[in-house]
């Protein structure tokens, strides 16, 4: 073995992934050397003290609700010309990022993992591609943002929602559920759609309303070719009520 | 993605920047997600990146970055739990953490605070698996360092008899 134990062979020694003949080596080696037992030791209270370190930070609320405020507060526009103030735009987007978090994140529990958990829905299509990812637990997506609307949709009117694909989060009141309800409500579209329908769509809003008098979850997805697709899901059969795309 | 990027820039400002970042990308290649790498790997990747991009912005602008920074240094943010000593103690890591040079802390954080296995590490910095191991020590050496961990330098060899000199 030359002078020092290279990085590598110490970093594996710390974590456990040496193999019975580099472990014999190495433990040799730190019999000897006091300078790779240091160099161990020194990394050793590094790694106890990240592994203590909680994995997730919130991001500031003051922040965000200040947003949320202003967002609930001030003009729709959907398609303000003049780029809004900053704190406005990370709000905006992490709720509407959450939810496309939480879209993609919910593939491998359609597609395969929970079958029980929609055995009164109608089928959706098999594995979309076989290669579902994996659910990570991600931990920015402890919440979900769906909004709330008093609206009475119908078929015009997710046609009106077809215009607003980009990432504007409604003007009207939203609220943050736990990630089960949205996972729920989202599933549910999904399942109305079929999964073939969604495949490359990112969903861009996800509103809890009604649809011509039934209580509905609508699903607003942008398709990355460009173009929109609204689908309404009945929310206690998860059946599809309508669906409209551009 | 937030808690990444608050300990890859140290600053809550840069780590909000970052996250509207990351998230744009993430809404933009949405469709270019295929599956054929786990979702968090792509989302670590694509967070990093921000990350990465921020810090190059900062350095091209090293006075502006001067300017404004000393008001607001390491705010780890809110700690979930609230025992005293613990989190004074993760402040410190929090802290001597930002010391450590980005490339070996990138590794740290994804490694030893989210758990990540090498492999995956490799696939979101795009470096050999090798590597990120190597930093990973180096990092952690770093760390230590910065922490004030080192043992003095009398300090005893092992229980051997020759102390270790350099070379073989």
């Amino acid at each position: 073995m030359s002078a020092h134990l290279q990085d590598e062979l110490l970093t594996a020694a710390l974590d456990g992934t040496l193999s019975a003949a580099e472990r014999e080596a190495v433990d040799a080696h730190l019999e000897v050397c006091a300078r790779c037992l240091g160099e161990l030791e020194l990394a050793q209270g590094a790694r106890e003290a990240l592994r203590s370190l909680p994995h997730e930070i919130r991001p500031p609320i003051d922040v965000a609700g200040a947003v949320s405020a202003e967002v609930t507060g001030g003009e729709a526009s959907a398609g303000a010309p003049t780029g809004p103030p900053r704190w406005y735009r990370v709000a905006g987007l992490v709720a509407a990022a959450a939810a496309i978090v939480l879209g993609v994140m919910i593939v491998p529990r359609v597609t395969g993992d929970a079958p029980q958990e929609r055995s009164n829905m109608t089928a959706a299509a098999g594995a979309a591609d076989g290669t579902a990812p994996e659910a990570g637990s991600g931990p920015a997506t402890s919440k979900a943002t769906f909004e709330n609307s008093r609206i009475d949709y119908d078929e015009a009117g997710l046609r009106g929602l077809l215009e607003h694909t980009d990432l504007a989060p409604a003007a009207t009141a939203t609220d943050s559920t736990q990630l089960t309800s949205g996972q729920r409500a989202l599933d549910c579209v999904r399942t109305a759609a079929g999964e073939s329908m969604l495949n490359d769509a990112a969903l861009a809003r996800l509103i809890d309303a009604t649809f011509q008098g039934t209580p509905a979850t609508i699903g607003v997805f942008s398709v990355p070719d460009g173009t929109g697709l609204v689908v309404a899901a009945a929310r206690d059969d998860c059946r599809l009520l309508a669906s409209v795309a551009s | 993605v937030f808690a990444v990027a608050m300990r890859m820039l140290g600053r809550e400002e840069d780590a909000l920047d970052a996250t509207q970042d990351a998230f744009l990308t993430v809404y933009r290649k949405a469709g270019q997600f295929r599956g054929e790498s786990a979702f968090t790997t792509w989302l670590h990747r694509i967070t990093v990146n921000a990350c990465y991009d921020i810090l190059r912005k900062k350095a091209r602008q090293p006075l502006l970055r001067a300017v404004g920074d000393d008001d607001r240094e390491v705010e780890p943010g809110p700690p979930v739990e609230d025992h005293a000593a613990e989190v004074a103690g993760g402040i410190d890591v929090e802290r001597a953490l930002q010391e450590v040079p980005e490339d070996f802390r990138a590794v740290l954080i994804l490694a030893d605070i989210h758990d990540l296995a090498y492999d995956e590490i490799a696939t979101i910095l795009e470096i050999p698996t090798g590597t990120v191991k190597s930093r990973l020590h180096r990092g952690r050496a770093a760390l230590g360092r910065a922490m004030g961990l080192e043992a003095g330098p009398e300090r005893e060899p092992g229980r051997a008899s020759r102390a270790s000199e350099e070379g073989p």
